[in-house]
């Protein structure tokens, strides 16, 4: 029988050699969208239901083998969801919790996750990375759509719209900092240290429409601490009609 | 010794070529169970966050097959074959998923195929396999790996630079760095086995795994003899390779099985009871691998290890007429015919012999079983398109 162990031992096999790839700067990169005809007005006092964010927080080993860590990932979970209310609320939207759902309405909510997810990569790898857009995107127009099924997930929650989150964050460790430092002055070879990539967006659950998302494969903030994820959030939510700028606190 | 030998040495220490016990020297006890685990330290607290956030999604996956009654029967084994005490640490998710596989994680979400359920025989042979999943789990191996993988990658690192400093290639010393990470993997696999051997000793069933082994290597030699393919080496593990070759798992097996002996419930009835319900589904499923060898040696030698049905033979009459050459057909309407004489024959073997002897160019026996059909499965999808056939408009052999 095989066990996850096999993906794994290949996946080391593979660090050395990403390690030293990933290191290529997304050349001309777009970081954010927003729906032709989306609005700050069209979001004004709307509920918005937050998905369950995919959150990840952990360190990087010195070849860079990402080590999940427990808490900072508890820690940074709690810390995100107290944020994205705060700042939402000071836009007099509403944010809910994804409802814990048994059975068909389950599964409807994991389809849709998978579906966003699918969508948000497409538009991230062939809209946002302008040197692979795809011909039918090179006049640009954002009009990417999860189909009107979405409405559905509308009367399940009662919500307007679904915000989905999804943050990844792996600290160097001292070894792989070392390591950093020694490959440059010994092999003049440029080692990444640290990986911290985050998208957020927003879906009508009306038409489906994805109404905006922002990507960004180098963000700010200690999301481990409470003024890190101020940063990190208010980086996530670059570009949300309405929510650029935050009144001084 | 220059300084790289003198590294490499150290390097090919650590990796550690140690070698594994003989069968007849392994110990088949059960070592005590420390009972419901929690996660300790910060690497094991990560993996279980990992995972236990993956089974939030997963659970409620397209990909997951919701059977109460199929995921209960399953449990139950999992419980008689490792004991109740430790079954309870264990979710088990039935996959919708033709290939033969089972997987474990390290917080005890446990996966098994619809492939792997098409192709076991009986609860003894489940049995083997659940108890070896479990095994991973009982043992901690995802957490071994990873640190392995953590270690010898970090060495790996350290050669390289130490390598570009003292312009030494240092590949070799590399090479077997990754190889002593696919070497542990095959030894955590083997170690699986034993432990799982163990538990299937101390249950009610027999230690049956060994067969479940030859009939991988001989499935796969059936379908690459249907593809014109040469067959493949099943004996000796190669140095990528996550598992110990299947010939090497199938004779290691054997030899505990000799150890064990025979006593213990087979359970072949218990299992073809308790797969009844979803045979046609898992059948179904094999029918659309495009696998004809491969797919050919799985009906036969399910018919004769655990007995023909309806089911059974209407999979081996479809998977003919889908390959669908003039003697195939013929072939095929033989296999449907042989389905009706059990009570448990589906209406579309009706169907299929309709439609075999419309193209055999016996259109008067053809619409007779297709009215039959269209009588047992009124509201089949495909009924309209059979009614056409009946009625003879739609009839293409004219």
């Amino acid at each position: 029988m095989k066990m996850k162990n096999h993906s794994a031992a290949l996946f080391a096999v593979l660090f050395l050699f990403l390690s030293v790839l990933s290191d290529t700067p997304a050349l001309a990169q777009e970081k954010g969208a927003v729906r032709e005809g989306f609005s700050a007005e069209a979001l004004q006092g709307q509920k918005i239901v937050l998905v369950r964010p995919s959150v990840w927080v952990g360190e990087q080993s010195m070849a860079g083998v990402p080590e999940p860590n427990a808490d900072w990932t508890a820690q940074s979970r709690e810390l995100l969801v107290a944020e994205l209310g705060r700042r939402q609320a000071q836009f007099s939207n509403v944010i809910i919790a994804e409802p814990e759902l048994v059975g068909p309405e389950a599964k409807l909510f994991a389809d849709y996750r998978s579906l966003f997810s699918t969508v948000a990569r497409s538009v991230m790898v062939y809209q946002f990375f302008l040197g692979n857009r795809l011909p039918t995107r090179k006049k640009g127009a954002f009009d990417w759509t999860l189909g009107d099924g979405t409405s559905r997930l509308g009367e399940l929650t009662g919500a307007r719209y679904a915000l989905f989150v999804t943050t990844r964050d792996e600290y160097g460790s001292t070894g792989r900092k070392i390591f950093q430092l020694l490959a440059a002055g010994i092999a003049g070879v440029g080692v990444q240290s640290g990986v911290h990539q985050g998208f957020a967006g927003l879906v009508d659950l009306e038409t489906g429409y994805l109404v905006w998302l922002n990507a960004d494969g180098q963000m700010g903030g200690d999301v481990r601490t409470e003024d890190g994820m101020q940063k990190r959030v208010r980086q996530l939510l670059e570009d949300f009609p309405g929510l650029a700028e935050e009144p001084a606190h | 010794m220059n300084p790289a030998c003198r590294l490499a040495a150290v390097a090919l220490a650590l990796v550690g070529l140690e070698g594994t016990a003989r069968p007849q020297d392994v110990d088949l006890t059960i070592p005590p169970y420390s009972g419901a685990y929690e996660p300790q330290g910060v690497d094991e607290r990560g993996l279980w966050m990992e995972v236990d956030e993956a089974e939030r999604q997963f659970r409620d996956s397209t990909h997951v097959l919701k059977d109460e009654r199929l995921t209960q029967w399953l449990g139950e084994v999992l419980c008689r074959t490792v004991g109740d005490d430790r079954c309870a640490s264990a979710r088990i998710y039935v996959v919708r998923d033709a290939s033969f596989n089972a997987a474990m994680a390290p917080n005890g979400l446990m996966l098994v195929h619809t492939g792997l359920l098409a192709r076991l025989t009986s609860e003894s042979e489940l049995a083997t396999i659940l108890g070896h999943e479990f095994a991973h789990f009982e043992r901690r191996h995802t957490l071994n790996q990873f640190k392995k993988i953590r270690a010898s990658t970090d060495l790996m690192a350290w050669f390289g630079l130490a390598g570009a400093a003292a312009r030494v290639d240092m590949t070799s010393v590399q090479n077997s760095l990754i190889a002593g990470i696919f070497s542990y993997s095959r030894e955590q696999e083997m170690e699986a086995d034993k432990l799982g051997a163990a538990y299937a000793k101390a249950s009610p069933y027999r230690l049956n795994a060994s067969a479940v082994w030859k009939r991988v290597i001989e499935e796969d030699n059936a379908r690459r003899e249907a593809r014109g393919l040469r067959k493949r080496r099943h004996k000796y593990s190669g140095w990528l390779d996550s598992h110990p070759a299947e010939a090497e798992r199938q004779e290691y097996l054997a030899e505990l099985e000799a150890k064990v002996g025979d006593e213990g419930d087979p359970g072949v009835e218990a299992y073809r009871e308790a797969i009844a319900p979803v045979l046609p589904m898992l059948l179904d499923e094999l029918l659309r691998r495009n696998d004809f060898g491969g797919v050919d040696y799985i009906l036969r030698s399910r018919g004769e290890l655990a007995g023909w049905s309806g089911p059974l033979l209407y999979a081996q009459g479809e998977l003919y007429r889908q390959r669908g050459n003039p003697r195939d057909l013929v072939t095929a309407r033989e296999f449907f015919t042989q389905s009706m004489n059990y009570p448990d024959a589906p209406a579309e073997s009706w169907r299929g012999l309709g439609l075999c002897a419309i193209r055999l160019g016996d259109r008067e026996a053809g619409r007779e079983a297709l009215a039959e059909y269209i009588r047992r499965a009124p509201d089949a999808q495909d009924v309209g398109m059979m009614k056409l056939l009946v009625e003879g408009t739609g009839d293409q052999t004219k």
